[in-house]
């Protein structure tokens, strides 16, 4: 039986936790009703309160729904989030990841954070597979899976309705097994090995 | 080395704001230090304004390399 065990994992620059009810900021809720945020995940933005957002905030369980906050090491400044459900019948989880601090854009936010939270979800939660599904005009979403060597499963023709118009959109769907990760974890090791020695 | 991949050489020189001296033909996502995602973005719109048309979904998921703006180019000629 799945329990509920909170997520607190740090890399370089960032630390990556749990939010609270008490994490609904006026900058989070500047993010939910900024177009430029929203409008890659195909998300109508929405001007909400402060309690509005911490009650969306506590529909996250922690056990198969994980809102992630990321927040910068040096000065403890939440800068986006990631979204994680887990179909607990197939160990299968998906992940969504919004930057909404545009200082933050094209800093290589996802790229050193998604990899400590994928290898947390392999290692120490038995996920066995993990997908994201951006949509294909989310040219950054598509280069950060492309540069951390997700592979392309497919891409669905008009799979979505446009939140802003109507209109059809493609999406991609990215993967990573836990035998994929694990066996790139390896070859990093031995190339990583290979540069001390050489 | 042809015409197109000189263009695709600048191109891609232009949008990552660096020179074009510092991209060899192997450069791919994830591979140049300077080639970020932002830096992505402004490569597809670059491609799409000297195609005219936007880039089709499968093109997108393609484009990972200099190799890949090359054969874009090419196809435009």
């Amino acid at each position: 039986m799945m329990r509920k065990r909170p997520v607190h994992l740090k890399t370089e620059r960032f630390l990556l936790r749990n939010l609270a009810p008490g994490d609904a900021s006026d900058r989070y809720l500047a993010w939910a009703a900024d177009p430029d945020v929203m409008g890659p995940l195909n998300v109508r933005p929405t001007r909400m309160t402060r309690d509005q957002l911490s009650a969306y905030i506590s529909g996250f369980d922690g056990i198969t729904r994980f809102l992630i906050g990321i927040f910068t090491r040096a000065d403890n400044l939440h800068i986006g989030f990631y979204m994680v459900e887990i179909d607990a019948a197939h160990d299968v989880a998906s992940f969504n990841v919004v930057i909404g601090d545009k200082a933050f854009w094209g800093a290589r936010v996802v790229g050193e954070t998604r990899p400590a939270l994928a290898s947390h979800f392999f290692e120490d939660r038995a996920v066995e597979k993990i997908i994201g599904q951006p949509l294909a005009r989310n040219i950054p979403a598509i280069f950060n899976y492309k540069a951390e060597g997700w592979r392309l499963e497919g891409i669905f023709k008009a799979h979505r309705k446009s939140a802003a118009n109507g209109s059809r959109l493609d999406q991609m769907q990215f993967a990573m097994t836990r035998d994929e990760w694990r066996a790139r974890k390896t070859v990093g090791a031995k190339a990583a090995a290979g540069k001390a020695v050489a | 080395m042809t015409a197109s991949s000189v263009n695709a050489r600048a191109l891609l020189a232009e949008v990552l704001n660096v020179n074009p001296d510092a991209i060899d033909d192997a450069a791919s996502v994830g591979s140049h230090e300077a080639w970020d995602s932002l830096g992505h973005m402004r490569l597809v719109l670059s491609l799409e304004q000297r195609l005219q048309r936007e880039l089709t979904s499968d093109e997108i998921a393609g484009l990972v390399g200099l190799a890949d703006i090359t054969r874009l180019l090419e196809s435009h000629c």
